[in-house]
């Protein structure tokens, strides 16, 4: 038997309050009546079926006392654990998300669920079958409709939680569609039902076969530390970071910044009110390459919330050069002012040994060889082996943004600006067109060789361009996709996700480093590396064999925030039909309190208590 | 102020009645009545000789014995009627609307008016648990004023007890006759003695209750404490509609004991509402009941 709501259980206060009323002298009105004969003879007839009355009496106390000790009952919810599970084919979907690793007692959500799940399984008939699915970020069928119990004991054993959301409708979709394909299904859902990016909101999928869910959280107390961001001033590097309680009850702990070295930099205390939050700056924070803040509440259900990394953003400036034969006030004037870059103008065009930069401006001129680092190519007038010029030609028509979405185009207005001709370019594979005058491609970008290139394929000085506020709005936004890793750190990332590092170009060495201290060299000499991230939260090092020595670059991989709010939330799906529609309710009804096959008594409880007062009602109003 | 209990636009109609009884009762006055079978009162009055035709049971066969002739025995014919009315004076009767004594009392005048309208002998008694009035002797019509003005005058006493009122010197006549007890028979000690004490002097009893419809039909609710208005006693009830149908059923029952008792021991027995009129009391309860004709 368990007690799924002892919280109520001080509504039993109803039952001495029932007894006091009944304690309360009664109030008579006394009447002067000819003669009490007949009364006498009414009552003596009363008492001859005396313990009848006295017994009918206390009646309406006792219904009374009965139905206020049901209602107590059905409030505090007890439950019984019932036997196994009664469908043929049972489709077990358990929940690894993040707030899965939830401490629910002694034991987390998904060690618990795991329990349980064993438990189902050694209850499994022998005509019994069970598919077993993880509803990890994608969905994923760990066995497939087994009736041996040792795979799918093995397969329960290896579930680990990852820091991500688990894509909850996709599980249930893929549930629902096997239960479909099996008759006789049913489909167990073993998960808390909290975290973000779930049901809410979304299409619910719809079952035929019965549907339970197990709720395997109960505490919803939980203090994350929801954001933490560091930024050098000019007396310091400033922190900010915000305390975040998910719980019903005030959160109070300690709040701790750490470098770089793990040496304690700041600690403060916090007491945050019940599902608020607090913020705390942390002033003139000693320089370091990255800060670890860790708080310590008091009460906490995710630990794996409780540590947040940030890195500052970097001031130091991409290094930039400019090859202009020509001679360009304007791009010398835009390069100056957008971006946080050092330019540097060059006045013989770099060789394939020449020094890594992080931008190369070519403006007129073509190299034949492409130096380490991204390229900015303006009026390519020469064919070589990688670009394929057909030649110069005449425009008579508007420059027109053929993807006006890229971010390369963001608040670009091209409607002003007139190109009197421009240098029509073949086909580059890994280059994308962005605008056009009539067919000839004005501006194109894309990889060539590892290396993020843009071309402007007129010259500014055959346009308006540079006269036209378009124009610094981008060169900014070229500057900045073609220089990302130097003038802002790599962003903070969710695990599982795909992340593109921005590398130094020019770099002889790369190592990755896992926050367990696994290493991972890259070899590619390109400008940016696109990876998908482990199920690993901490923080990653780039290690970058550069001339100036080892360039380290750190970034977080953090657990996502919806999981913070471990909140336990019911699940429940929609019906196929209408007949099966109560039956729904019912599933959820269990759903949403119930444990591994635990039959709750509420309903009947509460059925019962209405009973009872149906039939004091009726006693009372027979006067018994 | 007397004819107050009285409508005078029914007197001549109560005239016309007269009190119906069994017992032939002899006196020295001559009555209005009629007999109603000639020589069958107690009372001799002669001899004659046999005529053949005559009722042979009325022969005197110790004459016979003696005399060797037959001869028939004559009594005195039924002339008139003792009729003593008993009132039931306890406070339990001052309830009700009218109170069950005030019609008991209306009652009573117009059965000793129709009585001395017949030249009958009335005598009026009220009792509570002792006789606390009474005027006997009356005969006459000329008398109804003096019965009429004591009825009047009668007040409401204690606790009613029938069984002591009835043993007391005087409460009853020593004539045979016709007693009419007006009463709501609700004694604590019971009324069985103090009827068969009636009886047993030579009363042909009738027996009418007068019950209120306070009584009859409580409209009481909610928690009461009920006082006896006579002796004190309370009962604390909680009226339900259940207690009020076994109230209800202790009701009849006490009837059905009263009208058993009465029926079996040759008593007429009558019913009546406080509450309903006296013309329909008289000309259609007791007209009913064969009291009156």
């Amino acid at each position: 038997m368990q007690w799924m709501g002892l919280g109520n259980l001080w509504f039993a206060l109803m039952i001495p309050a029932i007894i006091v009323l009944y304690l309360l002298k009664r109030k008579v009105e006394d009447r002067v009546i000819p003669s009490t004969l007949l009364w006498q003879r009414t009552l003596q007839n009363w008492e001859a079926v005396k313990p009848w009355e006295r017994l009918r009496r206390n009646l309406l106390l006792l219904l009374q006392l009965l139905a206020a000790c049901l209602l107590v009952l059905a409030l505090v919810r007890p439950a019984v654990p019932t036997e196994g599970i009664t469908s043929d084919h049972t489709i077990l979907v358990v929940d690894t998300s993040g707030s899965m690793m939830a401490k629910e007692g002694n034991e987390t959500r998904l060690e618990r669920a795991v329990s349980q799940a064993k438990a189902l399984i050694e209850k499994l008939g022998s005509s019994q079958t069970m598919t077993l699915i993880e509803a990890g970020r994608e969905p994923n069928v760990l066995v497939s409709k087994s009736a041996e119990k040792e795979p799918l004991l093995q397969a329960i054993e290896k579930l680990a939680p990852f820091s991500g959301t688990s894509d909850q409708i996709a599980a249930l979709s893929l549930a629902g569609a096997i239960a479909e394909n099996e008759p006789g299904s049913g489909v167990v859902w073993m998960g808390d039902g909290s975290g973000e990016r779930k049901l809410d909101g979304g299409a619910v999928p719809a079952f035929s076969g019965s549907f339970q869910f197990m709720q395997m959280g109960s505490t919803r107390e939980n203090t994350a530390i929801g954001v933490f961001v560091t930024q050098p001033t000019e007396k310091g590097v400033e922190g900010l970071l915000r305390v975040d309680n998910h719980g019903s009850m005030t959160a109070k702990g300690k709040v701790t910044v750490f470098d770089e070295q793990d040496k304690l930099l700041d600690t403060d205390s916090f007491a945050v009110g019940a599902g608020s939050s607090q913020t705390f700056s942390f002033q003139r924070l000693a320089v370091s390459r990255v800060y670890r803040a860790v708080i310590e509440p008091e009460q906490d259900g995710l630990s794996q919330d409780n540590v947040k990394w940030s890195v500052p953003f970097a001031t130091g400036k991409g290094k930039a050069a400019l090859y202009s034969p020509e001679g360009n006030r304007f791009l010398h004037q835009v390069l100056q002012t957008v971006g946080s870059l050092e330019v540097e103008t060059i006045q013989q065009a770099p060789d394939a040994a020449a020094a890594a930069r992080d931008l190369w401006v070519f403006d007129g001129v073509v190299p034949d060889e492409l130096p380490k680092g991204n390229i900015l190519l303006i009026a390519p007038n020469k064919k070589t082996k990688w670009l394929p010029l057909a030649g110069e030609k005449e425009l008579d028509q508007q420059p027109r943004p053929v993807s006006p979405d890229d971010p390369l185009l963001k608040h670009v207005d091209w409607r002003d600006v007139h190109v009197a001709k421009g240098y029509a370019l073949d086909e580059m594979p890994g280059m994308k067109p962005l605008v056009r005058a009539g067919d000839v491609d004005l501006v194109r970008a894309g990889i060539i060789d590892g290396r993020r290139v843009v071309i402007i394929g007129f010259d500014l000085h055959a346009s308006d361009f540079p006269l036209r506020p378009a124009f610094p709005i981008f060169m900014q936004n070229v500057v900045n996709w073609l220089s990302p890793g130097q003038t802002a750190p790599i962003p903070m990332a969710h695990p599982g996700e795909v992340l593109t590092i921005p590398l130094s170009p020019g770099a002889t060495t790369r190592t990755l480093t896992y926050p367990n201290g696994h290493q991972q060299s890259l070899t590619e000499d390109a400008t940016s590396k696109t990876m998908q991230l482990p199920e690993l939260t901490g923080l990653y090092r780039l290690d970058e064999g550069v001339d100036t020595g080892t360039k380290s670059t750190y970034f977080p991989v953090q657990m996502n925030e919806g999981e913070s709010n471990i909140t336990p939330k019911s699940l429940s799906v929609a019906r196929k039909n209408a007949e099966e529609q109560k039956e729904s309710e019912e599933a959820t009804a269990t759903g949403t309190t119930g444990g591994l096959g635990t039959k709750e008594l509420t309903y009947w409880l509460a059925a019962f208590a209405l009973l009872v007062l149906l039939v004091e009602w009726r006693v009372y109003q027979r006067g018994y | 102020m007397n004819q107050h209990l009285l409508d005078p636009s029914w007197l001549a109609r109560l005239e016309r009645m007269q009190m119906a009884s069994r017992k032939a009762v002899s006196g020295s006055q001559a009555g209005k009545r009629r007999a109603r079978q000639l020589g069958s009162s107690m009372e001799f009055a002669d001899f004659r000789a046999y005529v053949p035709g005559d009722d042979l049971r009325q022969l005197d066969w110790n004459a016979y014995a003696r005399s060797g002739k037959l001869f028939l025995k004559k009594y005195l014919d039924e002339t008139e009627l003792h009729v003593n009315l008993y009132i039931d004076c306890s406070r339990s009767m001052s309830y009700g609307h009218p109170n069950k004594m005030a019609r008991a009392i209306e009652i009573a005048a117009a059965l000793g008016y129709l009585s001395l309208c017949h030249l009958d002998h009335v005598s009026v008694y009220a009792f509570d648990s002792s006789i606390t009035a009474a005027l006997t002797g009356l005969q006459g019509k000329s008398q109804a004023h003096r019965l009429l003005s004591f009825l009047s005058s009668l007040q409401e006493g204690g606790a009613g007890d029938i069984q002591t009122a009835m043993r007391q010197p005087g409460a009853v006549s020593g004539k045979a006759g016709t007693s009419i007890v007006l009463s709501d028979f609700l004694f604590e000690s019971g009324y069985t003695e103090g009827i068969a004490y009636l009886q047993a002097a030579r009363q042909e009893v009738t027996l009418v209750q007068v019950l209120s419809k306070e009584e009859l039909a409580p409209e009481y609710a909610g928690e009461l404490r009920l006082i006896d208005s006579e002796t004190g006693q309370a009962k604390e009830v909680s009226l339900t509609s259940l207690l009020m149908e076994e109230y209800h059923k202790s009701l009849r029952d006490y009837q059905q004991q009263l009208s058993a008792f009465a029926y079996g021991r040759g008593i007429a027995f009558v019913s009546v509402e406080a509450e309903q009129s006296l013309e329909s009391i008289v000309f259609h309860v007791f007209r009913q009941a064969g009291l009156i004709r």
